[in-house]
């Protein structure tokens, strides 16, 4: 280890007790990478923070340092937002996990970065409330996570994505200041609360949250339809939508994925014939809810369902979601590793881009399953492999960007909740052209000057933008062996 | 700018190329530019009006998909009109609709009463074309529902009224158009009373998508709210937001308009007036704090507009904030300030648009 970073690792532990600061490789071991397994990098150090005192201290400390400094909540991202940068320290914020306020009289709950998704919602059960936003890792990730991703989940066609629900922030700023974004009450000014949602850990690192709470919906009703093909889920989708009724969740899974799950813990009850399900939920109030439950299963009937399935009783409906809500870790059953792709088209392409992303995986000889927001076209094609075999790795590699190039062609989006994180910095381009990223560039630059903050994530970096596009493959790395980088 | 030249400018682009050169040649030549749409909302601060109206058009619409892509200088109604023909709904009302452009209406970004219980602007806008002041075309966001590739600048466009860049083409989310949409009110009544039938009916498992409190003559006020959705959950409402009764048409919308013009401070002016907003439950006592006269709108998510008195002290006070129609209040914190300044600063660096807009609703 060089001079300077065992100078910077000496103040570190000095500044915090010892069980605060891991430095050994094998605590570090586990922070190498988030949800995304394809790209690792061990952290220099993972300070454990209880504060916003602490996170000042350690980013004002990177600062003096010249270090970069990563956020990190559970892990549970899905695109490498997290994911250490090369001699970078991780800011771990899972033990800033406090409920500090619940205002159920204004509709809003002050929180810790590191509380987690499924637990706030629980905490405020007993007013009659819920956290809106609800990602399939909501037992495991924190609102903190989720405020740096935007996180969405299946009932954002609904009630909108982690933006929706966030009044205020509290935030380190990358230089160490604590700044107030919004609040219970809006804002003054320009947005910036509205900017640093979803900028991935790139502008600072959240430490205090003002949410939104939602009142329950006096009724809610969950209905399961299996369809002989995945053209006949998704033309119900459509109709649904059609027909002016607004469901709280419209979610569909094909028929791998329906196998994967039945044959898991996550076992739902899900027809194994079927070539897709598609999960419907309403919410709401009551009336009106027997004429629009009449609505929706008229529409799959007409579509050719198989079967139809309402859930009578809240177990019923737990069943229905634990198999959605499980897909992803019941695919660990197919292979060792998994690739949860997130790409987003106009609900209407649906059809022909599931078709398209069929294809693909027919052509990389990959196996490729289908969960996916159908309401707000957001697909999540799951590739299993086994990451051990390096030619599959490009397959996969090669396989999601094809699929994510072609959402884009279609009029769509590289990522509709995952972010960009390091995963997808060679896609962005797909969307965005060179003046785009210098507007988006310019924007990190106010927040983010010196460019420790979470470096290497979101934006390909500058010159990487400029050349590599025009640079034939295997130039760069053939000129920078002959200069002897 | 240090030296206001006199702009060589013509206004009145119609293509956002057009927009672009203009803004450039402002840029190099150290000009001041105001954007504008059709004027409704005049900026602040000295320059050569350049108008956006002539960017007119719908560019895209896709009613399955629940989006549309207009053009800035698209005249609201002419929006409205459109969305509404397929079944679908904008769920912004903002203040002198009528007289809009789309562009202008979310630059403005002040939200109407139904940000109470549907939407607020910046949660519509998805995505946008833009040419910043020096003349670069760029996009961000994107035109699908659901999308976090890249910043989410889209949110600083709304409320920035011209300041940072010109939008050129905006792409919004719709949704399915309510079978029914009632405006119920109350008699008059006396205004603390008034604050407490809305404090009674913000709660669950009502749901309504406007709220407010509307201040009439003699010094009383009354409770409107609008109810929307399918026959029976409107029939189902209207029963339990007693002492509210159903405003008929041509009434209902007459009541529209007069709330909506005392939700917006510019509307107010001249005299003293201010906009803001408090936490729901301590409206009582931001009522408490006006004078008797008082022409006031207080909407049910603490969101509030008085003409003839100047709240700011009171708002702050009670943990809320509050501006005047000039912008001016209590000097934003210190790092925010600076954040907000240095956004000023990379989009517009030779300070051509108009300065630092601090009145965001």
């Amino acid at each position: 280890m060089l001079g300077p970073a065992m100078s910077f690792l000496s103040e570190l532990r000095a500044a915090f007790p010892r069980e605060r600061v891991l430095t050994e490789p094998a605590q570090l071991l586990v922070y190498e990478c988030d949800g995304y397994t394809l790209h690792k990098e061990r952290p220099l150090a993972v300070v454990l923070a209880e504060s916003t005192a602490d996170v000042v201290r350690t980013v004002e400390l990177c600062n003096r340092h010249g270090v970069p400094f990563v956020p990190r909540g559970a892990g549970t991202c899905l695109s490498g937002g997290p994911t250490p940068s090369p001699g970078a320290i991780l800011i771990e914020l899972a033990r800033m996990n406090r409920i500090l306020e619940v205002d159920p009289e204004n509709g809003f709950a002050v929180v810790e970065p590191g509380v987690i998704n499924l637990d706030l919602t629980r905490a405020v059960a007993r007013h009659g409330l819920h956290y809106a936003p609800d990602p399939s890792s909501q037992a495991a990730c924190t609102i903190g996570g989720n405020v740096a991703e935007n996180s969405g989940g299946p009932h954002c066609f609904k009630y909108g994505m982690t933006t929706n629900h966030i009044l205020g922030v509290e935030v380190v700023l990358p230089d160490g200041q604590v700044a107030q974004l919004g609040g219970p009450c809006g804002s003054d000014g320009y947005d910036l609360r509205g900017v640093f949602i979803g900028s991935e850990g790139t502008f600072g690192i959240a430490t205090r949250i003002w949410v939104r709470l939602m009142p329950d919906p006096q009724e809610v009703r969950t209905f399961l339809a299996a369809f002989r093909s995945m053209e006949a889920a998704c033309r119900s989708v459509s109709r649904i939508v059609a027909s002016g009724l607004l469901p709280a969740a419209l979610e569909i899974l094909d028929d791998l994925t329906i196998k994967a799950v039945e044959a898991s813990i996550y076992a739902a009850g899900y027809p194994q014939d079927a070539a897709a399900v598609l999960l419907v939920e309403l919410d709401g109030l009551s009336a009106g809810m027997d004429d629009a439950r009449d609505r929706i299963l008229a529409i799959c009937g007409e579509e050719g369902a198989i079967s139809l399935e309402e859930a009578r009783d809240p177990a019923a409906r737990l069943r229905l979601w634990k198999g959605r809500k499980g897909a992803f870790g019941a695919m660990g059953r197919l292979n060792p590793d998994l690739y949860v792709l997130d790409g987003v088209v106009p609900r209407g392409e649906l059809p022909a881009t599931l078709a398209k992303v069929k294809e693909i995986a027919r052509r990389y000889e990959l196996t490729l399953s289908n969960v996916f927001h159908a309401g707000d076209g957001n697909l999540h094609p799951n590739i299993s492999y086994d990451g051990r075999d390096p030619i599959v790795r490009a397959r996969v590699l090669a396989a999601g960007s094809e699929i994510l190039a072609h959402c884009v062609a279609v009029g769509g989006s590289i990522t509709g909740e995952h972010g960009i994180g390091v995963e997808k910095l060679d896609h962005v381009t797909f969307m965005f052209t060179r003046d785009d990223l210098e507007v988006m560039e310019r924007v990190r630059r106010v927040w983010n000057p010196r460019g420790l903050c979470n470096p290497g994530k979101v934006l390909p970096e500058r010159s990487a933008c400029r050349e590599v596009a025009a640079t034939p493959a295997g130039t760069f790395k053939a000129l920078s062996g002959g200069l002897g980088l | 700018v240090s030296t206001v030249a006199q702009p060589r400018l013509v206004p009145g682009a119609t293509d956002p190329i057009q927009v672009a050169r203009l803004l450039r040649d402002a840029h190099n030549g150290r000009c001041k530019v105001k954007l504008l749409g059709h004027g409704t909302t005049v900026g602040d601060g000295a320059g050569t009006p350049l108008s956006l109206a002539g960017l007119g058009r719908i560019t895209r619409f896709q009613p399955d998909d629940l989006t549309i892509s207009v053009q800035a200088g698209c005249p609201f109604p002419q929006l409205r009109a459109e969305v509404e023909r397929h079944g679908l709904w904008l769920p912004f009302d903002p203040p002198d609709a009528g007289q809009r452009t789309v562009g202008g209406a979310f630059a403005d970004g002040v939200a109407g009463a139904l940000a109470f219980g549907a939407q607020h602007p910046r949660d519509l806008l998805l995505g946008l074309s833009g040419a910043l002041a020096d003349g670069t075309l760029f996009k961000t966001g994107s035109r699908v529902v659901k999308n976090v590739a890249g910043y989410d600048l889209p949110k600083l466009f709304v409320g920035s009224r011209g300041t940072l860049f010109a939008a050129t083409e905006l792409h919004l989310r719709l949704y399915p158009a309510p079978r029914v949409r009632v405006l119920i009110a109350s008699e008059p009544l006396a205004r603390e009373d008034a604050v407490r039938v809305l404090l009674a009916l913000r709660r669950p498992p009502l749901r309504l998508a406007a709220l407010t409190v509307l201040s009439v003559e003699g010094g009383k006020a009354r409770v409107l709210a609008e109810v929307l959705g399918d026959a029976a959950v409107v029939a189902w409402l209207e029963a339990r937001c007693a002492p509210l009764r159903r405003v008929e048409e041509p009434a209902a919308e007459e009541l529209r308009a007069v709330r909506d013009r005392q939700s917006f401070l510019r509307s107010c002016t001249p005299g003293p007036a201010c906009s803001g907003a408090v936490l729901p439950t301590r409206l009582p006592a931001l009522l408490a704090a006006m004078p008797a006269g008082a022409e006031f709108a207080l909407h049910g998510d603490g969101r509030f507009t008085v003409l003839g008195a100047e709240l700011l002290d009171a708002a702050e006070s009670l943990g809320g904030r509050a501006t005047t129609a000039a912008g001016r209040r209590t000097a934003l914190p210190a790092p925010v300030a600076a954040l907000a300044a240095a956004i000023k600063q990379t989009f517009d660096p030779h300070g051509c648009l108009p300065g630092l807009w601090t009145n965001h609703q």
